[in-house]
Parts: structure tokens; C-alpha cells; sequence
């Protein structure tokens, strides 16, 4: 079977030229703290400083990773919170 | 159940006086303990030992120097991604005092990624199968689609020589030659082989470095994107979403999560790919044909 039903190589290609062209010299010496990326994460920050550290996830792939990795972790967390917020939102209504 | 839901971290920040102290942080993180189990299981699925040899690193390490690390939470955000964020970095930390730098060949680190590094490790060094690797991979990293690990995994095969242990029958692989299979050329770019294309832009979007041989041929592939930069208009996300879709596989569904997008994300990226695919026809780069 292959899985690739939804990218087309053509689509895969000019992307990456995108990105390859839209790419800017990486700055790692203001990468973001821990805290500030489980901010992002949140999302709880505001518009000017989720663009600022989008910017620099996009020149930093060790940020990108470390982001990328945590965000994996917690996709089923998230899941599993929400499931919880809504018992004890039912619980408090009720 | 250890999940921390929102109304328990506003009780944490209220509880707790900011910066914490050793004995504070201490109980956070005994508190999330099994949060932190569940991590490292998902981190490392299906190798208990490696699972329970990465918590106690963790703890190992987050207990240095009175528990500085966790210490530094300043309650901005909530403690328990905080404590995720700070987990995922000692777990690769553990990966790779477990396995050291030095036996992962260069490309694979260059490409700054632990789901390479892990595919490694797990076809290399445990002597996974194919269709095994496969398989854990996909579980470990559960936001990237499943093409994306079979084309790592022949990647690194193709790259070693190395016999694979089992049968693989089942699993077709697409090879990252086929990628650029149907990608049509024109004169402008005839001369640059698509596989060598493909190649040099994945190895510039990772930082590596070429030797002699090559730079001629990047020297004119660093031209053209200079050129195409000058037609693109993409936001900080836009290239975000693109670069988390099409270099790391994530699915639309992960990437809608990890940065809480709204609205239609395949009209987003249809719009994004045809704008990125005018601009390479105006500049030659692909045939009006495509």
C-alpha cells in the first residue's frame, strides 16, 4: 500500500524549494528558554511573539526539533487533558 | 490520574510561591511522575528498559544543583509542558549518552532530526526489520505520516548495504530517488540531474556541506533560489506548516494541533503550493506542463 496518497512529488518538490529559498541564516544564540517554547506550545502567547518564535524555529533546527519532539509527545496528553477538563467541567456544572 | 488539566495548574501557581524553591520543584516533579512514565513509554515504545533507563536520567538530571532546571519555571506557561519540554531534551540527551555521536554517521546528525537518529539506532544497532522499524517508528512519532518512515528507513538501508533481518514482503518502500521521478525539468535546469536537485535543496534546507564536485552544481541551485526568494511571499507559519508537512511528514491533523490552526488547513497549503508553484514556472524552474 502506499501512504503517499496525499503528496504528490511535483507538491513535495516545490516546497522544498520554498523553503530552500525562503530560508534565513540560523541565529541560535537567541533561542528561546524551555518555558517560552511550552508557551508556544500552550499557545499562549501573543500574535508579535508566536511570529517571533515561528521565525526563529524556522532558522533553528535544534529549537524546531526540541518543539517538534515535545509537541509529538503531547499529542495524545492533549487529548487526554481535554477529556479530563471536560469531566470536571460536567462535574461543575452539574 | 497524573495529567495536570487546566483548573489543577491554576491551583499549581496558586499554591506554590514563584521562584520555587528545591523542596517545591521536588514535589512538582514527583507529582507528575507518571506523567513523565507515559513519556518516556511513548519516547521509547516497546523497550521497557530503555523507557525506564530514560526516566531515571531524567530525574537524574533534573535533581542537579537543587533542581535548577525545574527551578527556572517562572509560571508564565503551565508547569507541565514546561516539565514535557524539559523532558524531551534530557530524553535525547539519554539517547544519545546511550548510543554517543561518534557511531551515527554525519548525514544522519546533520539533518538535526531524533526520528533519524532513532531509525539508526533501531535498523543499525538493534538490528530491527524493515517492517518492524517501520512499525515503531510510527507509534514514537504519531503526528508524521507513515510514508515518510518508510522512505527514512530505505533511506539509511540504501546508505549502509547492509542485509535486512526479515522478509519484507509487505512493506512497499518509495525511495527518496523516486521522489523526483516525475519532476519535469526545463533547459534552464536540464543540465542539473532531478536526483542531484533534489538532493542538494534537502541538503541546504540541513545545513550540510558539499564537496568540490558539487559546489559548481550548488552554485547554480543557489542562484536560482536567490532569484526565487524574490518572488515568494510566505509568513513565518506558512513556512512552518510547509516545512513540518513536506520535510517531516507530519499529517495535517498533528500539524493543526501543534500550532492550533483554524480554518481549513488543505486550502492553506493548496493556496501555498500553487503560489510556490507559479513563481518556480516563472522563473523556469518547472515546465508550464506540471
Amino acid at each position: 500500500m502506499n501512504n503517499r496518497v496525499h503528496i504528490s512529488d511535483n507538491e513535495r518538490l516545490v516546497a522544498l524549494f520554498g523553503l530552500a529559498a525562503t530560508r534565513q541564516k540560523s541565529n541560535s544564540a537567541s533561542c528561546p528558554s524551555d518555558e517560552k517554547l511550552s508557551e508556544l506550545i500552550d499557545n499562549t502567547l501573543n500574535s508579535k511573539q508566536r511570529t517571533s518564535l515561528f521565525r526563529h524555529l524556522n532558522q533553528c533546527s535544534k529549537c524546531y526539533q526540541l518543539w517538534l519532539e515535545t509537541t509529538d509527545l503531547l499529542l495524545e496528553e492533549k487529548d487526554l487533558i481535554e477529556i479530563v477538563n471536560l469531566d470536571h467541567f460536567r462535574a461543575t456544572a452539574s | 490520574m497524573a495529567i495536570k488539566p487546566i483548573h489543577i495548574e491554576n491551583e499549581i501557581k496558586a499554591s506554590f510561591n514563584l521562584p520555587l524553591d528545591e523542596y517545591d520543584a521536588k514535589e512538582l516533579v514527583f507529582d507528575q511522575w507518571q506523567f513523565l512514565s507515559r513519556l518516556a513509554e511513548r519516547r521509547f515504545p516497546n523497550d521497557d528498559s530503555m523507557a525506564q533507563g530514560a526516566l531515571l536520567f531524567v530525574l537524574e538530571k533534573l535533581e542537579v544543583d537543587k533542581w535548577k532546571r525545574v527551578r527556572a519555571w517562572e509560571g508564565q506557561g503551565a508547569f507541565h509542558t514546561f516539565l514535557a519540554v524539559l523532558t524531551a531534551r534530557l530524553m535525547t540527551d539519554y539517547t544519545r549518552s546511550k548510543f554517543g555521536h561518534h557511531r551515527t554517521p554525519t548525514w544522519i546528525n546533520n539533518k538535526n532530526d531524533i526520528a533519524w537518529t532513532k531509525a539508526y539506532q533501531l535498523i543499525i544497532f538493534q538490528n530491527y526489520s524493515r517492517k518492524d522499524a517501520i512499525e515503531i517508528l510510527s507509534i514514537s512519532y504519531r503526528g508524521r505520516e507513515r510514508w515518510y518512515f518508510e522512505e527514512m528507513v530505505a533511506t539509511i538501508l540504501a546508505n549502509n548495504n547492509r542485509p535486512v533481518r526479515a522478509i519484507e514482503s509487505q512493506v512497499q518502500i518509495d525511495t527518496i530517488e523516486d521522489v523526483s521521478c516525475s519532476f519535469q525539468t526545463s533547459e534552464y535546469t536540464e543540465k542539473i540531474s532531478e536526483k542531484m536537485l533534489l538532493e542538494a535543496v534537502i541538503g541546504y534546507l540541513n545545513d550540510q556541506e558539499s564537496d568540490r564536485s558539487q559546489q559548481s552544481e550548488n552554485q547554480e541551485i543557489e542562484r536560482l533560489l536567490s532569484q526565487l526568494s524574490i518572488k515568494l511571499s510566505m509568513s513565518e507559519e506558512d513556512k512552518l506548516i510547509l516545512r513540518m508537512r513536506y520535510c517531516d511528514g507530519m499529517s495535517i491533523t498533528a500539524i493543526t494541533k501543534a500550532l492550533s490552526l483554524k480554518g481549513d488547513i488543505y486550502k492553506r497549503i493548496n493556496k501555498l503550493i500553487r503560489h510556490l508553484t507559479n513563481a518556480c514556472t516563472e522563473l523556469g524552474v518547472l515546465d508550464d506542463t506540471v
